[in-house]
């Protein structure tokens, strides 16, 4: 389970000196009985304290920008489904943070008798508890971006865009709805950010996620977790992760969403909640259908500058995804339970680059994942969980570059994790890790690969001077095959007065070689069972300020990289990989919100990355790495009623460098999207959405040769309707 | 940028909970060290031979990090001397000539009688040819270098493409001089005006190198101008004021034009280098990957290898015919190679994969890796296309699968032609390289009939000692052919093989099977990866061509 939550304990000791408010025990702070208690399908969830004394975790709170369940910061628009926003707290309700590491938590004695009722108050129903996975409790003094998929369910059209409202994020784009995109997080290589779906991560180790392959229809909420967290994930991550949280069974309910646009494009989703067999379950079915068949500006003769581009159609690069989610969730007295099934599919044309495409390369992937995860809370203020996944991932590559015989690549998985959380008096709690793996990779050479992987982690929370200081520390240590990795992390955070805060982070993260690195040939590729774990040192501080309008953040962060892995030339026609030196990484990452008025928002965030090669001869020596992009810039303002909202949208990064000698580069670019939602009233259900992409028709790309595309619309229309309306 | 030592010692208090820093900070070049604030090259800087700070004396030069007297001289009594000008030892060590005399021709005499002769102290020294007094009195070649026309030069460059560097040696020590950076990966090298082109196929720049110069000056190193080129240039091509440039990713040939009144030639080693522009650039389509370039007559002929797999393939298999106008080129014809028997083997159905390009005995001859469309495995024996360069029409030549499989380069003499053929690599379970068959040079007649070949073979394969050391398996690629000799590049440990080709045999001088001791030469030094690939090597022209 995650980290102790002492952070809740801390919030509520705020609370206190701020309020003068008597003596509290934590079963009775609101977030805690929202949390913890079980909700009562349409019931209205007042807050009623609880007299039964409770062990868990207080969950809930977290870093700066999602102690309220979605963030501010990031959030726009309505939210579709109720968020836990206590309008009675203060400031100091969802406090802060801290701590770390490892402790989950559990409470020390609560006593029954001195509950304090609070008056009631009403507050929508409650998102689910924050998984032990999740980085709120594993690593709460992190550096978080919380941004709710809800508030932008009809504006983006894939994951890579809504992660991109996250700063310190990158996103390589191949080009195209359904079409490759990888992700790095603080400059890191994208194989080194992992992405989690409620906790179970997509990829095999060490390999980079395909962006495009994440099923958005069932994401509640995604979280961005920056910095290095192998420390508190396991290897990988030294960039950070991404965790996705998919929609929480609620109620009775139904919503969808229909997506027509340029290119033939059509996404579409449904979903269903009901009560189930005593609990809540959820199902969602989502596809997609683009052909991707965009014109772009293509110049066969680079070299000469005065020509003027040929105007080309992208061929073979249309995509069709499609996919279904169930997820049902049970409590048994103090134990609960959660479980969920993913399925996915694409069949997707590969165009290749621009200059040599491909007319007859495709690629079809399936996906299977599972997971269920019991939590149960013992009197003794421990808590423990317990939770078993599985993954299934196949894909299929066929056409000319891949021979006359398609290739088929399953890689599969299956992973149990224990972790056990103890509070001992309101100061202090320890939290062990325990978990198991097995990853399997089948592939056409025969080599079908397979690891065990074990980890074992032990974290301790401290909070300090009345709860306004939280320590946290972990060790974890990782093998994976014929790797053994240490990966320490120390965390500290402070709340200050006025609404500020102040927080920091240091630690070492490492991914080590994928399979496809290691032992399987893959075309030209050829891989290098001699590689050695990347590794990073990673730190990062951050000051946080924020009132009942505005908040602002800013992020320094700080990384050394070693023995980061790249494919060089083998003879006579393959490329094989290999360990190269060290790098430096260095930022800052700033992010504001706004809303002077109820009519108007506005959200901005901003990356500084400066990169270094800091171990080469004089030739790369202090040169920028390749494609990271020094400055980006992500902003939306939303203005209008409740009933019509507009909005613009600005997404900017500077230029780029494709080698390590910085001779070629890839030019800055800036795309504006606009956006108009109408709802018939402001209570329907039904909201109309237009959007324009890429208003300006920028021409541009992330890859060499793969063109982004161009100028596009898109209508839509969402709904979200309560069968059985919550009583209020 | 210099990190921040805060920084770094904030990064790495983490060493207290048991990690540790990477090291950090300039290193040297692949096959130097550093020797003080700078990077020697042990193996042959005479200033560091074998250890930073290990100076060779008066009259040496360093080889192999040993130091030597340098070519031409002999040792007297401990000390270098050349014979034929050497006052002190004048024909023979302690034979010294009277104070008023000069040592000529390793005759005592009165004064210089010699017509191009110059004196220096007591020796009448040539100051065209002699590598210790080049241009004029005590200045002295560095080793591998021999001097040319009062400069100081190299024989040969070879291009180093896994390390970024290129590297000069000499055809009558055989001795290689320093290593030099240039770009990231240099893929072709040409030569003008006494200045190294090299086409860089990683950074997609045309760098420049003083390639002879003036005494005083470093040769090879890198001049400030360059231009950019398109995606893996794998070929330069030098006529004139013109200069060819074939962009085998990018699918064009690229024409760049010296601008007038840009030559630098005094400064070599300093200069800003030759000032080119691009003034045109042909598209020969997508997945066409041309290779090479050859000019005959007032055309260019271009094979196009086509992209990788069996689809992609089909845009290449051809041999276009540029016509160019004063520099600007345009498809004048084509030679299909689709309908070329290319003599597959059983079960095979390759592709014909046309590579290197050159004319020789008026035809255009094609070499054809013949290689499967998806693998690139050899499925039928090594060819070569011969194309009349006037009707275009094409017939195959069969090289032998015993003796060449996929033919990389090829050369003539005016009457011979010269193939290398990079043969068929295994690997172990692995992935690492541990032989490669039906590789190595031939040698054909002006008819076309095979004369001699030569197979690399390490020294056991051979039947010779081996002296206990190992050999990697050697990959022939591009190669210099020059008074009958061929020197002959590896793809795999950055070696040159070194070959007399003599009119009935081409045989083995320095190679892989060390006869009598003799090693290829060790040109390209190995990266941390152990692969290192001599991706061209330049013959540098005895003197100033222009």
């Amino acid at each position: 389970m995650g980290f102790v939550n002492l952070s809740k304990i801390r919030e509520f000791r705020h609370r206190r000196a701020v309020t003068g408010s008597p003596p509290c025990q934590l079963p009775c702070h609101p977030r805690w009985r929202l949390s913890h208690a079980k909700p009562e399908r349409g019931d209205p969830l007042s807050f009623t304290p609880t007299p039964r004394p409770r062990v868990h975790s207080l969950i809930g709170a977290s870093s700066f920008f999602n102690r309220e369940t979605h963030g501010p910061l990031v959030k726009m628009g309505p939210r579709l489904e109720g968020s836990t926003r206590g309008e009675g707290d203060g400031p100091s309700l969802f406090a802060s943070t801290l701590v770390l590491l490892f402790s989950l938590s559990a409470f020390a004695t609560p006593d029954a008798g001195t509950v304090t009722r609070l008056d009631s108050v009403t507050v929508p129903l409650p998102a689910a508890d924050p998984p032990p996975t999740a980085p709120t409790r594993r690593d709460p003094t992190a550096t978080l971006t919380t941004i709710d998929a809800n508030a932008h369910r009809t504006d983006v059209t894939d994951a890579s865009e809504l992660v991109a409202f996250s700063p310190g994020t990158s996103v390589l784009d191949s080009g195209g709805l359904g079409q490759r995109k990888t992700m790095s997080l603080r400059g890191s290589a994208p194989n080194a950010v992992g992405v989690l779906i409620d906790g179970i991560p997509l990829s095999g180790p060490g390999a980079a996620v395909d962006f495009s392959r994440i099923p958005l229809a069932v994401v509640d909420s995604v979280e961005v977790l920056r910095g290095g967290a192998s420390g508190r994930y396991g290897l990988g991550n030294m960039g950070g992760l991404v965790n996705l949280v998919t929609r929480v069974p609620q109620g009775t309910h139904v919503f969808g969403t229909a997506q027509y646009g340029s290119f033939f494009t059509l996404l579409g989703n449904v979903g269903a909640s009901t009560p189930l067999l005593g609990g809540d379950a959820l199902a969602i079915v989502h596809g997609l259908s683009t052909t991707g068949n965009y014109f772009y500006a293509f110049d066969p003769t680079p070299t000469t500058h005065d020509d003027v581009p040929l105007v080309q159609e992208r061929a073979n690069n249309a995509a069709q995804q499609g996919g279904a989610f169930v997820k049902f969730r049970k409590s048994f007295g103090d134990t609960k339970l959660d479980a969920f099934a993913e399925g996915f599919f694409d069949s997707r044309g590969l165009a290749g680059p621009v200059q040599n495409p491909s007319i007859d390369a495709s690629q079809r992937t399936a996906r299977g994942i599972g997971s269920i995860r019991a939590v149960h809370s013992f009197a003794h203020a421990g808590e423990l969980s317990l939770s078993a996944s599985a993954r299934l991932d196949d894909t299929v590559l066929s056409g000319s570059p891949f021979g006359t015989v398609p290739y088929l690549q399953t890689e599969s998985s299956a992973s149990l994790e224990a972790v056990y959380t103890q509070l001992f008096a309101e100061t202090h709690g320890l939290t062990a890790l325990a978990s198991l793996s097995a990853d399997f990779l089948k592939e056409p050479t025969g080599k079908n690969p397979k690891w065990v992987r074990a980890a074992a982690m032990l974290g301790d929370e401290w909070l300090l001077r009345h709860g306004d200081l939280a320590l946290n520390g972990s060790v974890r240590v990782d093998v994976a095959g014929p790797y053994v990795v240490f990966s320490p992390k120390l965390g500290v955070s402070e709340e200050l007065p006025l609404g500020f805060e102040v927080k920091a982070n240091i630690g070492q993260s490492a991914r080590a070689p994928s399979f496809q690195e290691l032992y399987v040939m893959q075309g030209t590729l050829i891989p290098n069972p001699t590689l050695k774990p990347e590794r990073a040192l990673t730190a990062d501080a951050s000051a946080l300020w924020k009132n009942a309008k505005y908040s602002a953040s800013a992020t320094g962060f700080f990384s050394l990289y070693e023995d980061l892995i790249s494919y060089e030339y083998y003879p006579p026609t393959l490329a094989r990989p290999y360990n190269f030196a060290a790098a430096r990484v260095a930022g800052l990452e700033v992010e504001a919100a706004a809303k002077p008025l109820e009519w108007l928002e506005a959200t901005a965030a901003y990356t500084f990355l400066s990169t270094t090669n800091l171990r080469d001869d004089a030739r790369y020596y202090g040169k920028s790495l390749p494609f990271r992009p020094a400055h980006r810039v992500n902003a939306r303002v939303v203005a209008g009623p409740a009933f019509l909202k507009a909005r613009v949208d600005l997404i900017f990064q500077s230029q780029q460098f494709q080698n390590r000698t910085e001779s070629l580069v890839l030019p800055a670019r800036a795309f504006v999207n606009v956006g108009l939602s109408f709802k018939p009233n402001p209570t329907s259900p039904f909201t109309f959405t237009a959007e324009v992409k890429n208003l300006l028709d920028v021409q541009s790309q992330d890859i060499d040769g793969y063109p982004l595309p161009p100028r596009a619309a898109y209508v839509s229309l969402s709904f979200d309707l309560d069968v059985k309306p919550v009583k209020k | 940028m210099k990190v921040s030592a805060l920084k770094i010692v904030a990064a790495c208090a983490f060493l207290l909970l048991g990690s540790a820093c990477p090291a950090t900070g300039i290193v040297c070049m692949t096959g130097t060290v550093r020797c003080g604030e700078g990077c020697a090259d042990p193996q042959q800087d005479s200033r560091n031979c074998g250890s930073c700070g290990n100076a060779c004396a008066t009259g040496q030069q360093c080889n192999a990090g040993q130091c030597a007297c340098s070519p031409g001289s002999v040792s007297c009594s401990g000390s270098c001397a050349v014979l034929d000008s050497d006052p002190k030892n004048c024909g023979a060590c302690g034979h010294a000539c009277a104070a008023s005399e000069v040592c000529e021709g390793s005759t005592c005499k009165q004064d210089c009688s010699v017509g191009t002769n110059i004196k220096c102290g007591g020796s009448c020294v040539s100051q065209l040819t002699d590598i210790n007094n080049c241009g004029g009195c005590g200045q002295k070649c560095e080793t591998g270098q021999n001097c040319t026309c009062g400069m100081c030069g190299y024989d040969f460059v070879a291009a180093c493409f896994s390390t970024g560097q290129i590297v000069g040696f000499s055809e009558t020590t055989l001795q290689r001089g320093t290593l030099h950076a240039l770009g990231s990966g240099p893929a072709s090298l040409a030569w003008t005006d006494n200045t190294v082109l090299s086409a860089d196929g990683i950074d997609r720049q045309l760098n420049q190198a003083a390639g002879r110069a003036a005494v005083g000056t470093t040769l090879l190193s890198k001049l400030d101008a360059h231009n950019q080129v398109g995606a893996v240039a794998n070929q330069v091509l030098v006529d004139g004021d013109f200069v060819y440039v074939v962009n085998a990713e990018t699918g064009s040939v690229q024409t760049l034009k010296r601008q007038s009144g840009s030559f630098q030639f005094a400064d070599g080693g300093t200069g800003t280098g030759i000032s080119y522009s691009t003034i045109g650039e042909l598209a020969l389509g997508t997945n066409t990957y041309p290779q090479g370039a050859v000019k005959v007559g007032s055309a260019l002929f271009v094979p196009l290898y086509g992209g990788y797999g069996h689809g992609p393939a089909a845009a290449g298999q051809r041999v276009v015919k540029l016509a160019i106008a004063d520099g600007l080129l345009s498809i004048a014809g084509e030679t299909d190679l689709h309908t070329l028997d290319l003599h597959a083997f059983d079960g095979g159905s390759p592709v014909a994969r046309p590579w290197a390009i050159i004319s020789h005995q008026n035809a255009v001859y094609v070499a054809l890796n013949n290689l499967n469309a998806d693998s690139y495995a050899p499925e039928g024996p090594g060819m070569l296309a011969k194309i009349n360069p006037d009707t275009l029409a094409v017939s195959g030549i069969d090289l032998g699968a015993q003796r060449c499989l996929n033919p990389q380069w090829l050369q003539s003499d005016g009457t011979r032609l010269f193939i290398s053929c990079g043969g068929k690599p295994t690997y172990d379970a692995n992935f690492a390289l541990i032989s490669n068959d039906n590789a190595g040079v031939l040698m054909l007649s002006a008819a076309d009939q095979f004369i001699a070949n030569w197979e690399p073979k390490c020294a056991t394969d051979a039947g010779l000692p081996d002296g206990g050391s190992s050999c990697a398996p050697f990959l022939p690629g591009r190669f210099a052919l020059k008074n009958n000799v061929v020197y002959v590049g590896d793809q795999n440990q950055g070696r040159v093989a070194v070959l007399h080709a003599d009119t009935s045999s081409l045989d083995e001088f320095m190679g892989p099977a060390a006869i009598a001791g003799r090693s290829a030469l060790n040109i390209c030094p190995l990266p941390q990866s152990g692969v290192s690939n001599v991706a061209d090597i330049l013959t540098v022209p005895a003197c100033l061509t222009r």
